[in-house]
């Protein structure tokens, strides 16, 4: 059915019209809803109407709307659409769609087009020859449409090349000549010639579709590492124009790491971008990506050869010299963040397959397993010594001289020689030297050209210090010096860790295999089309170990990460970014963009305007019954019942914004809130309390810090602003003097951040009182551990305690006390044992004790006690406030107070006063 | 849309009542022209213009042989040779009787910025009770209060009656003294007939009075267009109206209307019954103003 370029996709559908006389003749006999109200005259009324009235009918308007209403919907359901006519004759169409990698990048105009051209094929009941490039399926046919569109429903993108000689081979065999082609290209040529293009030119018409070449996907080429960070390289297909994307690495979780834009420069092929990261980030990093383009081919895996790489330090055995004296130390020392370490003589290091192995001089092996390991890849770095000064052997980079050069010495004339520059040439270039380096003894190389060439690093007198030469498929390092600093102080410089980390990256190239890594490849992870790691399908097959590096990738093995063993290793779609190109122009073959064959739908807007009329309708329905009146504002406001409903509807409203809006403003309040309390608390004295969330115990933590504030107002010149509770984890501890903490047993662990709050506290100087405040159940509990104070301390990081002793500053900061009273008096009170640490300037970090002082000093906010007290002493309330104010002072005066214990000799040396010196004190208690 | 429930708390008792003296407070004090009836009649402060029992000073007359020589003012007649007998003003406080109808339809009105009918029978009725109290007469609501009451204290008690009052029709019969006046608010739409005869059993006690004819504008105009369905208020179970074009009906309502009024009008003349007929869509203070004329003029009748 097709008029004028408008189809029905549903003709059927339009039976639904026939049911409009129906709907005429029920909305005529239907009369709207009468207005229901109550009427007191109805017997009055009743008289004048003897007969019932015939039903009022819908005005005719009405109806001719809602018909119109109806043949909207209907009109929708039938899914019209316009078309632009094709002007091509009808014929049985051959569809091939490419799903290679290059293909995911335009994945959506990719199907979108095959699915508008089958369901063209479908209207004009033509049969379809549905063919795709990466996988091969036999019974390829022309089919009824209808089947190719069920095919297209599933068809995804492969992460491999596509097949393209095999689907040239089906097409061949298939009779296709009286069909009209239409080619659905990737935009990318994967090979010199297309095998397709010729196939497609013996059908009548052929016409290609190529996706818009910004979109085509960037390909990686390799990924570096630098000194600094890692260098990407990125291709691209077409060149002509400038094209800027964007790299970035991401790590296992498919988290981002970092991110960098890429320029490509007209008419050039490729560019790279640089990273500059920290050794940390850079070995988590697991694969690259471009940003934009998703497809298989534009990620690259990264394995085992990225990252950390496995050193291995040879020593003999345990020489029983102190180990800063041991070569391996500085070696180990300086590589330990950037290299998984270990150390042992070398049958052990080999089986673990390191990727660089340094030998210092004294332990020395010349032996046909290191040989071995340097000619199948690794990389040995070597320090000179008095063993490699005495006797040569075969691995070394340059002839060397026998016997040592000494610089500097007794018998000598030359000074001791510092490093010159690093030339261009040198991995080291760049790394600047400092001025106080000095070789004092060193092995010379013979002089020659080669010698030059492998030259990295010289003296300033021009002989060489580094040199390095390849060896098989590895490479020789040897420093001229120890590798410890008898005889340079290069060992103990910064610039021997940089140096060092510049020959980690040469390591890695090319891992080595050990015995025991010859088994299979078996896939662990492997690319979707779109360049997502996926649970392998089980019809993938393990790879062979020797046939790994030569494998392309295809359905059987899909690019992803493989495993064996211990080991992974990555296939990546793309291994030579320069075989691939732009499709060309091929003569006889009609080129086309994607997007172009516009399908527009028509029953979204029918249906919308379906919809407008139906709520038109609603407003019409209430006029003709007499009700719009009723939907003013005023009226609906008069209302009391009405008036739930808006609030109701109101509160419906606030609530619609989204739920991590109000989660952000409610954080955004909090620390608000959290920046709030920070100044004035810092503006002012207060007093701290450690917020349990028991809010009892709150309560009265509050109200003990404000009866301490109350007595040191009263008694002292300490005058504190106020009481402030804290939260470890959201508040800033820095500002209070002390700390008070009740711990009940059923007091849970500190969550890591308020460990570490608290002890940044206690080390800034801060003193924590912990008060279990359960001296009244010892008897019952005895000796045993206080569990919630033992869980509480966990982690904190406490000195070593001991009771008060009774020259503590404690018993006299301000009153003269023995006893620390507070509900109980006879509780133990504990403090570190060791009153000299320098930046406590001698205040205890802790102060432990189960003496409930909270109930003791909790006053409510007219002075009164709170709490009883066991009065186990006399005048124990007066005993436990007087505690409260010499832990104040204690806590803000230190060791200043603790000057004191002297005092009483020099009031007795001025021969003042001949008091005994348990009376002095600030104020003397009666 | 009328409101289906009225719950007569204090509060809407209260409210009522101030509504009802703010329309009372602009009327000079009505004194109700007491009727001359020698039926007994309590005490009061309403004086008669004849001698009898009081307390104001009325006139000296000349003693006769059949006054007792208690009587006898001495003061006066030591004046003269002649013996004088001092008589005082007879005074006797009229009792009025409030009923308002209490059928649903009453508590009902067509728009919610018009009171219901039943609300403006409470504010006249509680009105007219303050001004007659004001003038020293007593009230009572028909059938439901134990006595009649004046005074200030009376009117408080007399107004949450009214406010309270349940209005039913069986309240027309109760006892009440001969001659007694009444003052009778309703829509009366249940039918001239139905009224003639219960305003003849009255006039026949003897007893007379006024009606009070509260009509809402809906009820006058019938303003309704369109398909309505009409039920009459307090009967659920009964089959509503549903008239499919209410503005077709319209003229023949009005005329029916009018006519009904005009029967009841009739119906109240001959008994000799004054109506007046106010709209809840006119001010309270019209019908109050006639309702005091109506009082004052009842004596001419």
């Amino acid at each position: 059915m097709i008029l004028s370029g408008l189809t029905f996709l549903a003709p059927l559908t339009l039976i639904g019209l026939l049911a409009l006389p129906m709907i005429w003749w029920l909305l005529r006999v239907t009369p709207p809803l009468p207005k229901d109200t109550d009427f007191p005259p109805l017997r009055i009324l009743r008289d004048v109407l003897t007969e019932e009235e015939t039903p009022n009918s819908t005005p005719f308007w009405l109806l001719l709307f809602r018909l119109l209403m109806v043949t909207l919907i209907v009109l929708a359901l039938a899914r019209p659409i316009i078309q632009k006519a094709q002007g091509v004759e009808d014929r049985p169409l051959v569809l091939v769609v490419e799903n290679g990698w290059a293909a995911a990048a335009n994945w959506g105009d990719i199907i979108k087009e095959a699915e508008a051209r089958i369901s063209d094929a479908r209207r004009k009941n033509l049969e379809v020859l549905f063919v795709t490039t990466a996988e091969t399926r036999t019974d390829i046919k022309f089919e009824p449409a209808d089947i190719a569109m069920k095919h297209i429903k599933a068809l995804t993108p492969h992460p491999y090349a596509p097949n393209l000689m095999q689907t040239a081979q089906i097409l061949k065999g298939l009779d296709i000549s009286e069909g009209n082609s239409v080619w659905l290209s990737s935009g990318v040529e994967y090979l010199e010639t297309n095998p397709i293009a010729d196939v497609l030119k013996s059908t009548k018409s052929v016409e290609r579709l190529i996706p818009n070449s910004e979109t085509l996907p960037l390909i990686p080429a390799r990924v570096e590492e630098t000194a600094n960070g890692l260098r990407a390289v990125w291709y691209r297909l077409e060149k002509s124009s400038l094209r800027s994307s964007e790299v970035s690495l991401n790590g296992r979780d498919g988290r981002t790491i970092a991110r960098q834009d890429i320029s490509f420069a007209p008419n050039e092929i490729s560019a790279s971008v640089e990273f500059e990261l920290p050794s940390e980030l850079r070995n988590r990093i697991a694969s690259v990506r471009s940003g934009g383009t998703l497809s298989a081919g534009s990620i690259h895996l990264l394995d085992d050869r990225w990252g950390r790489p496995l050193i291995g330090i040879l020593s003999e055995g345990d020489s029983g010299a102190s180990p800063l004296l041991s070569e391996n130390f500085y070696a180990e020392t300086a590589l330990k963040p950037y290299a998984d370490i270990f150390e042992g003589p070398l049958k052990d290091l080999l089986p673990l397959a390191p990727t660089v192995l340094i030998m210092p001089d004294n332990a020395r092996d010349d032996s046909e397993a290191l040989i071995e390991f340097v000619e199948t890849g690794g990389l040995l770095i070597r320090f000179a010594g008095p063993k490699l000064a005495k006797r040569n052997d075969s691995l070394l980079p340059v002839d060397l001289r026998e016997g040592g050069r000494d610089l500097g010495g007794a018998l000598t004339w030359e000074k001791p020689q510092s490093l010159d520059p690093f030339t261009e040439d040198s991995p080291f270039y760049g790394l600047t030297i400092s001025d106080d380096i000095r070789v004092t003894r060193q092995i010379m190389a013979n002089p020659g050209t080669e010698t030059d060439s492998r030259t990295w690093a010289r003296l300033a007198d021009g002989s060489p210090i580094v040199t390095s030469s390849p060896r098989g498929l590895g490479r020789i390092v040897l420093f001229h010096v120890t590798a410890g600093p008898e005889w340079s102080n290069l060992a103990v410089s910064g610039l021997y860790v940089d140096m060092l980390r510049r020959l980690l990256p040469l390591a890695k190239s090319e891992p080595r295999e050990t015995l025991e890594t010859s088994g299979n490849w078996v896939a662990e992870r492997v690319l979707n089309g779109f360049g997502r790691l996926e649970p392998p399908s089980p019809e993938i097959s393990q790879i062979k170990n020797d046939a790994f590096d030569t494998i392309t990738p295809s359905a059987k093995t899909p690019p992803g990460l493989y495993r064996q063993g211990t080991r992974r290793k990555a296939l990546n779609t793309i291994t030579d970014p320069e075989t691939f190109g732009i499709t060309s122009p091929i003569s006889g073959i009609k080129d086309s963009r994607y997007g172009q064959t516009v399908e527009r739908s028509l029953s979204g807007i029918l249906l919308a305007l379906a919809l407008m009329a139906l709520t038109l309708d609603a407003f019409i329905a209430l006029f003709v019954s007499g009700r719009l009146s009723n939907l003013s504002p005023s009226k609906l406001l008069s209302r009391r019942s009405i008036a739930p409903v808006i609030a109701f509807s109101f509160v419906i409203i606030a609530m619609l914004p989204t739920k991590s809006w109000a989660q952000e403003t409610r954080l955004q309040t909090e620390q608000a809130n959290a920046l709030d309390t920070t100044p004035d608390a810092a503006l002012g004295l207060y007093l701290a309390y450690i917020k349990t969330g028991d809010s009892r115990k709150d309560r009265m933590s509050e109200a003990a810090m404000s009866g301490i504030v109350q007595a040191l107002t009263n008694r002292t010149t300490i005058e504190p602003e106020g009481v402030k509770g804290v939260n470890l984890e959201r508040d800033t501890l820095v500002f209070y003097p002390f700390l008070y903490f009740p711990v009940s047993r059923d007091a849970p662990e500190l969550s890591a951040p308020a460990r570490a709050a608290l002890n940044a506290y206690m080390t800034n100087g801060g003193t924590v009182v912990f008060d279990t405040q359960d001296q009244g159940d010892k008897i019952i509990t005895g000796g045993m551990q206080h569990p919630g104070l033992s869980r509480v301390t966990e982690g904190l990081d406490l000195p070593e305690i001991g009771q008060v002793p009774k020259n503590h500053v404690l018993t006299k900061s301000f009153y003269l006390l023995q006893v620390f009273p507070g509900r109980w008096a006879n509780g133990p009170v504990w403090v570190a044992r060791n009153q000299s640490g320098s930046t406590q300037d001698g205040v205890s970090r802790v102060i432990i004790g189960s003496n409930d002082w909270a109930a003791a000093w909790a006053t409510s906010e007219d002075g009164d006690p709170l709490a009883t007290l066991e009065n186990d002493i006399l005048k124990q309330r007066e005993m436990a406030l007087r505690f409260g104010v010499n832990l104040t002072m204690y806590a803000l005066a230190g060791n200043y107070k603790a000057d004191q214990v002297h005092a009483a000799a020099l009031v007795e040396r001025l021969g003042q006063d001949k008091k005994s010196p348990e009376n002095l004190g600030p104020r003397k208690p009666n | 849309m009328p409101e289906k429930t009225q719950t007569f708390d204090n509060r809407s008792a209260l409210d009522l009542r101030r509504k009802a003296e703010n329309i009372a407070s602009p009327f000079p004090t009505l004194q109700a022209e007491a009727e001359r009836v020698a039926a007994v009649v309590a005490q009061g402060v309403h004086g008669r213009r004849r001698p009898g029992q009081g307390e104001t000073f009325w006139q000296y007359r000349q003693y006769h042989n059949s006054d007792t020589a208690q009587s006898i003012d001495w003061r006066r007649s030591a004046r003269g040779a002649q013996v004088y007998v001092r008589e005082t003003e007879w005074e006797a406080a009229n009792t009025l009787y409030f009923w308002r109808d209490g059928n649903p339809g009453m508590n009902w009105r067509s728009n919610g910025a018009l009171p219901t009918k039943q609300d403006r029978a409470t504010v006249l009725s509680m009105a007219l009770a303050a001004l007659l109290m004001r003038g020293g007469e007593r009230c009572s609501v028909l059938g439901e209060s134990e006595r009649a009451r004046s005074g200030r204290v009376g009117l408080e008690r007399i107004s949450l009656r009214l406010a309270q009052s349940k209005g039913a029709l069986k309240s027309i019969n109760a006892a009440i003294p001969a001659h007694a006046r009444l003052i009778l608010m309703s829509d009366f739409l249940d039918g001239a007939e139905a009224w003639r005869a219960r305003l003849a059993k009255l006039s026949a006690r003897p007893a007379k009075g006024v009606l009070l004819q509260i009509i809402d504008p809906a009820e006058r105009d019938f303003p309704y267009r369109g398909r309505v369905k009409l039920r009459l208020p307090g009967h659920k179970l009964l089959e509503p109206l549903i008239v499919g074009r209410a503005e077709r009906a319209q003229a023949e309502y009005r005329e029916k209307f009018a006519l009904h009024c005009e029967m009841m009008a009739q119906t109240a003349r001959r008994l000799g019954w004054p109506l007046i007929i106010h709209n809840t869509d006119k001010p309270a203070s019209t019908a109050l103003t006639a309702l005091y004329l109506a009082l004052s003029g009842e004596t001419t009748l």
